[in-house]
């Protein structure tokens, strides 16, 4: 065996080697960062797996008291190296998951199942234990806690959930972990006209919550900074809703960072209570068929833009319902189902929403002289305070309707004395325009600016620009001879005009024609003039330089020189 | 360019009026008090006639019979059909809101930005839009052959124009060519009508169409037409609840 069979075969075994590395020895090692933490503290579940890349996690861990985070990863990575001339490879899969405690205990984290190359791994072996304590100094420095919350509430009432958090620390930074930020399932956040907080902090490692600071608290007799946030909800279906302890996260600053060290914190948690509100069914008992879905302590305005109105004329009423209820959420009165609205025709709903207030516009249309006020607007709304359907209505408004054909107003007949426009009795003699066909148009359009296109380029390729001032000039030249000869009042000016037309037909000075001979210059050209039209040329020339050179210098007949232009220009000159 | 405009082969319809007994008869029968002879009378004259004026006078004679026989909606529809042909016929536009009114429905232009925009576009008739397009286009013509013979800075803004000019001459046109091929439906069921899966009474009702409602015609069979509803479903409805807009 020569040398170079030999070396091609370990160049083989080489690339082999790192396929069999990576087939032998899968591990799985399945751990917690800490064993022991305070509450409110967070920790994390690492899952890796060495050996292998085809492996997943089956399900993971549930366990009451702890909040798991999603899983994040799979993490690969893949490293080979070239160990006593042996070539080795390893590959590993990483994942994590954080972890919450929402109480204080013992917890046991059951087995994590995984698959393998496509065979179920438990692991660890063991369950693994994870021992949550008090942050006693926490709870010495900072507080968190839920004020009033209501431990009932009916479908599609508002609720506030006011947060109150501090503490008595100086410098750091603020964290909260709310369970329900920043949705809740069976409850909706309505909007308020509270006015935004002074800070905003993070909610949740990934959200920011506006926040209040109010007044400065004693509590123990150590003053505290104390933070509102304050949101307002609306359960959406019956059943309980579950609110899990949040925590407040301080941490103090031992050390700033700098551009050359990490900063050190000491981190502080408090917790608060978790708790449960009831969300009951409105009654069906007694509940009127009108009802459109108002929950709340609502009461009603109505205002209008005009209260004195033609017939036909239009009256826009506002009706407006206010107070702490669903006023987003329930449907308005149909003015048009409503008696009372019979003599009004409704042309139009504007529809609005403002913090605690629902607005909404109707444009009425009074159809008959004979009403005399718009009629209350009711609409049943269920009380949760007194758990009956009430209803509340607006005020009746006085309104004048004039008829417009009253004879004080002087005005023509309309409202009920309308009627059709007469039939058209006459046959129309007139075609109207015939179509021309769009298709046809369209091409015509095409073929326009297609020839635009082509006919441009073509006359600049050959012609050059038009609009260049040679160009210009050339077609300004006979216009401006003709008015150069009617001012001109000597042979010598009249000479200067025609050598000035020459020179703008020509592209050249007019200085080149004073004195050229036009008989040689013709001859000079491809195409020479016609031989009476050179002679011609040729008498007004001399004519004019006789004349100019005499002492009078009279000017001659200048319609010679008009026609003998025009001559040259037909010519193409 | 000129010489290729006047090649487009311009031609014009011949007039074709309604027969003029038939609409002498039916206007008799109208002043007589008898608007359903007047409206069988002139669906006969509407039926022969082809000029556009004529059917759109047609339409709103017919719109009237409809009112004086007490169907306001269906005189709604009609005057809607005659739009198509004199848009711009002010009795025609004071009947057709007068009767919206009467039927409870919205005003057919409310004045809002949307609808005099709607209004103006379709305030020309199909050939009126195309002689609008054929005149800016001579003289897009004109300040093409200037701008390519001259091409002062005059000449290149009259063009830059002329091509402007196109887009709002074109306006009209353009609304005719997406809106005259289709083939609306007004219900005209005082009740409004329901819209079924198939074309039988037995079929599950899908929807249920207000009167007044405007809908694009899918299919047609005997007694039932399948139009769309908001959804693009294509629903059944009998064709004696709903009225074709294209006369």
């Amino acid at each position: 065996m020569n040398s170079r069979v030999q070396q091609g075969l370990l160049w083989v075994l080489a690339l082999m080697a790192p396929v069999s590395g990576a087939q032998q020895g899968v591990s799985v090692d399945v751990s917690l960062s800490r064993p022991l933490v305070k509450l409110g503290d967070e920790l994390h579940l690492r899952i890796h797996v060495d050996g292998t890349r085809d492996a997943r996690v089956v399900q993971p861990p549930s366990v009451e008291g702890l909040i798991f985070g999603s899983l994040a990863g799979p993490q690969i990575s893949q490293m080979q190296e070239f160990q006593g001339g042996r070539v080795t490879s390893r590959i590993s899969v990483e994942w994590a998951m954080s972890i919450r405690p929402t109480r204080v205990g013992e917890f046991e984290i059951p087995p994590i199942s995984l698959e393998v190359d496509g065979k179920t791994v438990r692991a660890p072996a063991q369950a693994m234990s994870l021992r949550v304590i008090q942050d006693l100094e926490g709870a010495t420095h900072c507080f968190i806690e839920s004020m009033d919350v209501p431990t009932r509430v009916f479908e599609g009432e508002p609720f506030d959930l006011d947060l109150r958090f501090g503490t008595d620390l100086a410098a750091g930074e603020v964290d909260l972990y709310l369970p329900w930020w920043p949705s809740h399932r069976g409850v909706l956040e309505v909007k308020t006209g509270n006015p935004r907080g002074t800070y905003r902090f993070p909610v949740n490692d990934r959200h920011e919550a506006s926040v209040t600071e109010l007044d400065p608290a004693q509590r123990n007799g150590v003053p505290f900074r104390v933070f509102q946030l304050a949101r307002r909800y609306l359960a959406t279906r019956p059943g309980t809703l579950e609110f899990n302890a949040a925590t407040f996260q301080f941490s103090e600053v031992i050390r700033r960072s700098t551009v050359f060290a990490t900063g050190r914190y000491k981190r502080y948690h408090a917790q608060s209570e978790p708790f449960q509100i009831e969300v009951l069914p409105v009654p069906e008992e007694g509940r009127p068929l009108d009802w459109t879905g108002a929950v709340g302590e609502l009461t009603t305005q109505r205002r209008v833009d005009r209260r004195d109105v033609d017939e036909g004329g239009t009256i826009s009423l506002t009706v407006s319902w206010f107070g702490r209820g669903n006023t987003e959420f329930f449907a308005a009165p149909d003015l048009k189902r409503l008696s009372g609205f019979e003599d009004f025709r409704v042309l139009g709903v504007e529809d609005s929403h403002f913090s605690d207030e629902r607005r909404v516009t109707y444009d009425l249309v009074p159809t008959s002289s004979k009403i005399t006020e718009i009629p209350p607007v009711p609409m049943w709304v269920f009380s949760p305070v007194s758990e009956t359907f009430v209803r509340v209505a607006t005020d009746p408004v006085a309104v004048r309707v004039r008829s417009v054909g009253d004879p004080e107003g002087g005005m023509p007949l309309a409202g009920d004395e309308l009627d059709l426009f007469d039939v058209h009795p006459d046959p129309i003699s007139e075609t109207g325009l015939a179509p021309l066909g769009a298709g046809r148009l369209g091409g015509a359009a095409v073929s326009i600016l297609g020839l635009w296109f082509l006919g441009r380029t073509l006359i600049r390729r050959h012609q050059g620009d038009p609009n260049a001032p040679r160009a210009r000039r050339r077609r300004a030249a006979l216009r401006r001879l003709r008015t150069a000869l009617k001012v001109s009042d000597s042979a010598s000016e009249q000479s200067l005009a025609l050598a000035r037309f020459m020179g703008d037909r020509m592209g050249e000075p007019a200085g080149a024609w004073l004195g050229r001979d036009v008989v040689e210059w013709s001859e000079s050209m491809g195409a020479p003039l016609e031989e009476s039209l050179l002679r011609d040329w040729s008498a007004i020339c001399a004519d004019l330089d006789a004349s100019a050179w005499s002492d009078a210098d009279q000017p001659i007949d200048g319609s010679r020189m008009v026609n003998l232009a025009q001559a040259l220009c037909a010519k193409g000159l | 360019m000129i010489f290729l405009l006047t090649l487009i082969g311009l031609s014009s319809l011949p007039l074709q009026e309604a027969p003029r007994s038939l609409d002498q008869s039916a206007l008799a029968a109208y002043r007589d008090g008898n608007p359903v002879a007047a409206s069988t009378l002139w669906s006969q004259a509407l039926e022969t006639a082809t000029s556009e004026q004529e059917r759109g006078r047609l339409c709103y004679n017919l719109g009237n019979a409809a009112y004086r026989r007490g169907e306001v909606v269906q005189a709604v529809a009609w005057y809607h059909a005659a739009l198509r042909y004199t848009p711009r016929d002010g009795d025609l536009w004071a009947n057709l809101e007068f009767c919206r009114a009467e039927a409870e429905l919205d005003p057919a232009d409310r004045g809002d930005l949307t609808d005099s925009f709607q209004r103006l576009l379709s305030s020309l008739t199909r050939g009126e839009s195309e002689w609008l397009w054929a005149c800016a286009l001579v003289f897009l013509a004109v300040a093409a052959t200037g701008e390519s013979l001259r091409g002062s800075a005059l000449w290149r803004r009259l063009f830059v124009g002329a091509l402007m000019v196109q887009l709002f001459c074109a306006g009209p046109l353009l609304w005719h060519l997406v809106h005259d091929g289709q083939d609306t439906w007004m219900v005209t069921a005082l009740d409004g009508c329901g819209g079924h899966s198939e074309p039988s009474d037995e079929a599950k009702q899908l929807a249920h169409f207000e009167a007044g409602a405007v809908l694009e015609e899918l299919d047609q069979l005997p007694d039932w037409v399948k139009l769309a509803d908001s959804q693009g479903r294509g629903l059944w409805v009998r064709t004696k609840d709903a009225f074709s807009l294209v006369r």
